[in-house]
């Protein structure tokens, strides 16, 4: 009797440490955990706000080249995963790429790109698990350049799709800013 | 948020803040004459950069160099040059974000103001997408998916134009 009671309460403490794990191991994955190195994404965050600058400087200066080569430069930086630096990290990369798209299909002459290699752009910076992220303005402005691009491609239906998404990104947002909450 | 986001999350927010306020300032004032001290406040902003890059690589995230950088910003301003002027100008709202602030962190909006250009700058891009969605239907007359979706990002841009308009009224 003793055992069997022993037993049912190791199974208890058993399947409540094993749950406690795996919502530990599911918040990490979604990020929605403190980073392992905030002083990564404060880092990250200070070098883009002065890249930022630096792009609005050159766009001042009216040199579009100069400004799109910055954004560029920044597609190579070795952008922390989410679980180093969390979510932001992730939005402070759609908001360098969202820029970098803009400008590319603004000034479709200036260091040209086809449509097919824009689309790469975008699914560079959007990265694979862009929908778990918050909702947030930076990657609801990616989604609906997506679209921009999708309809350079001649697909519609992609285009539309990508509209919709940002759509329902950007009402939420609406909510949320109207509720008083918006990011 | 958990209490050991915040502050860092606090941090980025009011640097970043911060910073904007910097940059509208230094944007608002400068005339078309002032590309000189641009050019200096180019330089100073590529020292300040070379210093991020540097704590970033200390902290040991890879940066790309900046001398290559710099290279290929000297080819592509070449190619800019025969794309003309009118190439060369940028629109006033090209490259501004979606939302009135950079920070993508949890920023709560501390002035019914704030949040009323938050409103707004919403707005704009719900209907920026109306644009989009319904500038489709002509290339696919009597598809009812094509319809549906512009008449619903119709009724979504009217809603957020009441809402800025109610906002700004306030």
């Amino acid at each position: 009797m003793m055992t069997r009671r022993t037993t049912s309460g190791l199974s208890m403490l058993a399947g409540t440490l094993l749950g406690a794990v795996l919502m530990l191991v599911g918040l990490a994955q979604a990020g929605r955990l403190a980073p392992s190195r905030p002083e990564v994404l404060v880092a990250l965050a200070q070098t883009l706000e002065v890249e930022h600058q630096h792009v609005d400087l050159l766009l001042k200066q009216k040199d579009i080249a100069g400004a799109i080569a910055a954004l560029e430069a920044l597609r190579k930086l070795e952008w922390p995963t989410r679980e180093t630096a969390g979510e932001s990290a992730e939005q402070l990369r759609h908001d360098v790429y969202g820029r970098l798209l803009r400008l590319r299909l603004d000034h479709p002459k200036v260091d040209p790109r086809t449509p097919d290699q824009l689309a790469e752009i975008a699914k560079e910076g959007l990265g694979d698990d862009y929908k778990s992220l918050a909702i947030n303005a930076f990657t609801a402005r990616m989604v609906a350049l997506r679209g921009e691009i999708s309809e350079l491609r001649g697909d519609d239906d992609a285009a539309l799709g990508a509209y919709e998404e940002a759509l329902t990104m950007n009402r939420g947002l609406l909510q949320q800013a109207l509720a008083g909450a918006a990011p | 948020m958990t209490a050991r986001t915040a502050p860092v999350l606090w941090a980025m927010s009011l640097l970043l803040a911060s910073a904007c306020a910097k940059r509208a300032a230094h944007d608002s004032s400068m005339a078309p004459g002032e590309y000189n001290d641009a050019s200096d406040d180019l330089a100073a902003l590529e020292q300040q950069l070379g210093q991020r890059e540097d704590q970033l690589q200390a902290i040991g995230v890879a940066t790309p160099p900046r001398g290559s950088a710099a290279k290929t910003a000297g080819d592509l301003s070449a190619g800019a040059d025969a794309t003309g002027p009118a190439e060369a100008a940028e629109p006033a709202t090209a490259s501004a974000p979606v939302s009135p602030t950079r920070t993508p962190t949890e920023r709560k909006p501390d002035a019914s103001g704030d949040r009323c250009v938050q409103v707004c700058d919403i707005t704009t891009a719900i209907c920026e997408l109306e644009d989009q969605i319904c500038g489709l239907l002509p290339r696919h007359p009597g598809d009812a998916r094509y319809q549906a979706a512009c008449d619903r990002s119709n009724a979504d841009c009217q809603l957020a134009t009441e809402a800025c308009h109610a906002c700004s009224a306030t």
